[in-house]
């Protein structure tokens, strides 16, 4: 079996592109000295506070802002009597800029001052009286459903924001014919995305247009909300997106830009938004808990016969991106196994609680903690091995899966080969898991599997087109600019096209300055989600190469009176192999070029279309580009006194493709493992009566270096995706992916008890050990 | 808006300092600041005047003589760790190398965490078991007090507003008992305990003839439990079962004088089971380093 390490070192002969040098950008975010949105300083800036709810549920019968405005220093005060009265929202028009009839969650933004400095704005906001006629408030998500409950939006008086639905074959038929059917309950937490950088924006209002400094990277989404939000056409508002120190999702898009940009205009100066951590960890948009119940139909030889989905996922009070999450819950596992029949139901549901939105994994690593859980209990009722299991049951390269999603590279069952002899899993695991309280004793070791997969994009995110385009800017001056829309969130996109269009023009990496995002100048891109960037703004990077080629050799063989066909291009040089003229190097052509055409730079544009196709009605038809594939295996201790839990190995295998930079691969995998055990283990955003308690590092744990595992090993194999950049497709969701379910997994292997529920905390685990089994998810009589 | 000015004062000697507090009593004293900054920024104290400790040469320095080891109040957790104390309090060194991170433990001083007040401190069961003295200075002169009469509940001390923590100070026999330090955390990077103990024996011809043990963040301050003492003293250590059931009583003592509470971190029901695993380690990682 071939490795990347053997891959990068043919590739490497031939070019950049599989190399691992280290992220372009990396010296200057070591030393401080990248701008991002807090170090930006815009002359006369003002700095702004929101005046938020304290009351979960409630009308609002007025505001008074007479106080605020008298506080000396105080510019503007906004609220929503200054925004034009408008439905917007991505998914769901429940968007305000500033709460208008009703305040909804505790939190909502109902006014907002901006001030020359942050404590002038902050007492001021102090000083806002919000008359609020309090109405009883739902936080649970089943009490919600109910009938007779508190409706927090008129319109949909069920308290359901998005309702999916999907069938394909008989699952009637697949569970009659089954020897064995499993049926359980999995929750998920809600998780802060706990980037570095919490939210930001710099809003500017210059000759009637918003300038939006903010590090979104969907801006060409984002700007479509914000126009709407605005009521103005999209050129009346410009996206400029500074470096984004990290996002995992939260910052695709969200109302804090507008309600700087409502107050630029009134105070007439840039303002910007900054939020602390406690006000981030508190107010921004966190991950959707989940509520799944999934149903397998299984044969007696392990073969899947169908599948039964119902999801719950808590909206909180407005819609962000979370319907994405839940249909991504519902149906996207049919793309890893195949299930044959599949039946799934995803409600959205709104409860009194701040908006949750998409993180990292998307509704999938959410839906696999439960399915993968559920294949090892299979595999053990049925007496077959977990590893044989999966391989029985996975979708293979060049199959169409049960939705339409075709499958044109998968070296999965490598990645399942790979990491089962690199963990010894078939050694390490426990042959069989402790039956009884009596074996739960001491320290206790097991080990677990878990497959994952993801998308390479996904064709429904934008109705108006997929794919990507790119703008290269070659400069008489020898400078090459390359324009993308799809911003670097930090995972090292900025690197990897650089290293894919400096071998399209024979240079280094280090002479292309992939320049960030201005919708002023970029193309108008779907944007950085759904594991898209590398693959879609890839291909447009390597087809702007190939269109700067095609353009400099036409331009030698006018400058040179030759046939095309004389003139050849080799590692960034023109040659005519006439042998009558001089050879161009890039810079010289690049000069002549610029001569002859006064001074114009020569401009390449590549525009890629991916073999993708909106899903009809039935939600069927190849949704993404491509599909990446993991499989994953954990071991853990469980410390049966104390119910703590050390993930103490970590093996990962991975199809990503041509691996493109393995610096920057390997640095997703180990993030996502990261994240994943975080999530697993420990993260939670404690939310109680609407109220986040834990809104800060001490109290909501992400994992330190302490907690991972020494050594973890990170292989990816020999692949090659045939729509992807150089045989490249996605890698960033589909490391997080199995994580969660892994470590589970080798929990159950460890203790013989199945959590159902996270995060897997020491006193969670204690009180399984110590007080009874968990035989069910908290959840599981809500949704049966 | 508050308009009063605030001072920065940086005096050179205990004197001065107490001077200062003198004139203005409600001045916060600063260590390391780590305690102090944050609690400031998140509007936990008022803002005020500020006297630094830094350059009060006689609040530093640890130092062995030969009554004892003396830790000044402003020593910091890596000059605790760096210090030659060889085999000696080792249950304040463990204490102190939990806690924080390494950047946090630059910074981070003996004095202020027993001032701090909180019932997790770090240092504090620790101290406890060692049977630590504090010299206190004030404005009507200096006294010194068992450790145990410092804390007086979350985020307070029975120290007057005017005085200060000058030094910690362990009698040389007490320095040599065999200790350890274990605490339940959440996570295995910076974290805060949610309950600690330290265990100190005295183990003579592998018996016990004295001991303390101490608990923490279990009750509005950090105790020692004499009834978990007592259930230790005269145990042969290398009898197993007897150590066994030794160890079983004092956990037992220290759960029963537990009154843990339930906060976002934990239940009020794990801590106090915790409570009987960490002391139980605490006394057999003691009894190991005294073997
Ligand atoms: C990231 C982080 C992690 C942490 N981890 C831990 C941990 O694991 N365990 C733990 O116990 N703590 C932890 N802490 C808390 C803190 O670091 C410790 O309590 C530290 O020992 C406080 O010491 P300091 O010198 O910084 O005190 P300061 O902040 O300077 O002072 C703390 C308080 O003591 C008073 N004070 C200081 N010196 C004296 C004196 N000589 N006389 C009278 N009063 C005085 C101050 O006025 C103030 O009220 C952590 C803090 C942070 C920020």
């Amino acid at each position: 079996m071939t490795t990347t390490q053997d891959t990068i070192h043919e590739t490497a002969a031939q070019g950049w592109v599989g190399r691992g040098i280290p992220q372009v950008d990396i010296e200057a975010k070591l030393r401080g000295q990248t701008e991002y949105i807090g170090d930006l300083r815009l002359p006369n800036m003002a700095h702004a506070a929101i005046v938020r709810s304290t009351v979960a549920h409630g009308r609002i019968r007025g505001i008074d802002t007479s106080r605020a405005e008298r506080v000396p220093g105080v510019l503007a005060v906004a609220t929503a009597a200054d925004a034009p009265e408008v439905k917007f929202g991505p998914y769901t028009p429940d968007w305000e800029i500033l709460a208008r009839h009703k305040v909804r969650f505790i939190g909502d933004e109902v006014a907002a001052v901006a001030a020359i400095d942050e404590p002038t704005a902050r007492y001021a906001a102090s000083l806002v009286e919000v008359d609020v006629e309090e109405l009883p408030a739902v936080f649970d998500p089943f009490a919600a459903l109910a009938e007779g409950g508190p409706v927090i939006w008129d319109e949909y008086a069920d308290n359901v924001s998005t309702l999916f639905t999907i069938e394909r074959g008989d699952t009637r038929a697949a569970f009659d014919a089954a020897d064995l059917v499993v049926d359980d309950v999995y929750a998920t937490s809600r998780m802060y995305h706990a980037y570095l950088e919490p939210i930001g924006v710099i809003a500017h209002y210059v000759d009637g247009v918003h300038v939006l400094h903010v590090p979104s990277h969907i801006p060409y989404r984002a700007r479509q909300t914000y126009s709407a939000a605005l009521g103005l056409p999209l050129d009346k508002v410009r996206l400029v997106v500074p470096p984004i120190g990290g996002s995992f999702g939260a910052k695709y898009e969200m109302n804090t830009p507008l309600i700087a940009a409502l107050l630029s205009r009134k105070a007439g100066v840039p303002v910007r938004i900054l939020f602390g951590r406690d006000e981030d960890a508190a107010y921004h948009r966190p991950r959707p808990p989940f509520v799944f119940r999934n149903r397998i139909a299984v044969r007696a030889d392990g073969t899947f016969l169908g599948r039964e989905t119902d999801v719950v996922g808590i909206a909180g009070a407005r819609t962000y991106w979370s319907p994405a999450t839940v249909a991504t819950a519902v149906h996207r596992p049919d793309s890893l196994y195949n299930f044959n029949a599949m039946t799934g139901r995803g409600r959205l549901v709104y409860t009194n609680e701040s908006p949750t939105t998409a993180m990292r994994g998307f509704g999938n690593a959410e839906a696999l903690f439960g399915i993968e859980q559920m294949i090892d209990e299979i595999a053990e009722r049925l007496d077959i091995d977990p590893v044989e299991m999966r391989r029985r049951n996975i979708v293979q390269e060049g199959e169409t899966s049960l939705h339409g999603w075709y499958i044109s590279s998968s070296q999965l069952p490598a990645c399942i080969e790979r990491v089962s002899e690199m963990s010894g899993f078939a050694d390490r695991r426990r042959a069989r898991p402790p039956a009884t309280a009596g074996e739960r004793v001491g320290k206790l070791r097991g080990t677990g599997i878990a497959l994952g997969h993801h998308v390479s994009g996904y064709r429904p995110i934008l109705p108006d087109y997929d794919g990507s385009s790119a703008i290269l800017r070659l400069g008489p001056d020898g400078s090459i600019q390359l324009y993308v829309g799809e911003p670097d969130v930090g995972q090292g996109h900025v690197t990897v096209m650089a290293q894919l269009a400096a071998d399209e023009l024979g240079v280094a990496p280090a002479e292309v300055k992939v320049q960030g995002i201005d919708s002023a100048f970029s193309p108008a891109a779907v944007g950085t989600l759904a594991s898209r960037a590398a693959t879609m703004a890839g291909m447009a990077t390597v087809a702007a190469g190939a269109d700067a080629r095609r353009k400099l050799i036409a331009f030698a063989t006018e400058q040179w009176g030759v046939p095309e066909a004389a003139v050849s291009w080799q590692a960034g040089t023109l040659t005519d192999t006439t042998g009558a003229n001089e050879p161009f190097t890039l810079r010289q052509a690049l000069h002549r070029y610029g001569v002859v055409n006064c001074g114009l730079p020569l401009l390449a544009t590549g525009v890629h279309h991916p073999k993708t196709v909106m899903p009809d009605a039935t939600k069927y038809g190849n949704a993404s580009a491509a599909y990446p594939f993991a499989a994953h295996v954990a071991e853990v201790e469980v410390d049966c006194d104390t119910g703590q839990i050390s993930v103490v190995g970590y093996w990962a295998a991975h199809d990503s493709g041509t691996v493109l930079n393995p610096q920057t691969a390997r640095g997703q995998v180990l993030g996502g493992i990261a994240q994943g055990l975080g999530w697993a283990l420990m993260e939670d955003v404690i939310m109680s009566e609407g109220v986040v308690r834990n809104p800060n590092f001490l109290d909501y744990r992400i994992p330190g270096a302490g907690d991972m595992p020494a050594g973890v090993e990170v292989e990816f194999v020999d692949a090659y995706e045939p729509n992807g950049p150089r045989g490249a497709k996605s890698l960033g969701e589909v490391a997080l992916n199995p994580v969660v379910a892994a470590i589970a997994n080798a929990i159950y292997n460890a203790t013989g008890l199945r959590c159902k529920d996270l995060p897997i905390s020491p006193e969670r685990m204690w009180r399984y050990l110590h007080l009874g089994e968990p035989v069910e998810s908290s959840s599981a009589g809500a949704i049966r | 808006m508050t308009t009063q000015t605030r001072e920065y004062f940086a005096p050179g000697s205990v004197d001065d300092a107490l001077r200062v507090l003198s004139e203005r009593p409600h001045a916060h004293l600063l260590a390391g600041g780590t305690d102090l900054l944050n609690d400031l920024r998140h509007g936990l104290i008022e803002p005020g005047d500020v006297v630094d400790l830094a350059g009060v040469a006689e609040l530093g320095g640890l130092d062995e003589a030969p009554d004892g080891v003396r830790i000044g109040a402003t020593v910091t957790m890596r000059e605790l760790l760096a210090a030659p104390l060889g085999d000696r309090l080792r249950a304040l060194r463990e204490a102190a190398d939990l806690l924080g991170g390494r950047q946090i433990q630059a910074a981070a001083t003996v004095g202020g965490n027993l001032c701090q007040g909180s019932p997790a401190a770090e240092v504090a069961t620790a101290l406890l078991a060692h049977g630590a003295l504090v010299d206190v200075a004030g404005p009507r002169g200096r006294r010194t007090m068992p450790v145990a009469e410092l804390f007086a509940g979350p985020r307070r001390t029975t120290l007057a507003p005017e005085e200060i923590l000058v030094a910690i100070r362990v009698g040389v026999a007490d320095a040599g008992w065999s200790s350890a330090y274990r605490r339940i955390d959440l996570r295995r990077s910076v974290d805060i305990a949610i309950v600690s103990a330290s265990a100190a024996l005295d183990i003579d011809a592998g018996v016990v003839r004295s001991a303390r043990v101490a608990v923490g963040a279990a009750r509005p301050v950090p105790f020692l439990v004499p009834e978990a003492a007592a259930a230790l003293e005269g145990v042969a250590v290398g009898d197993e079962a007897a150590l066994a059931a030794a160890t079983g009583r004092a956990a037992e003592a220290a759960r029963s004088a537990s009154s843990p509470i339930t906060d976002v971190r934990a239940g009020a029901e794990y801590r106090r089971a915790m409570v009987g695993v960490v002391v139980e380690r605490a006394v057999r990682a003691a009894v190991e380093e005294g073997r």
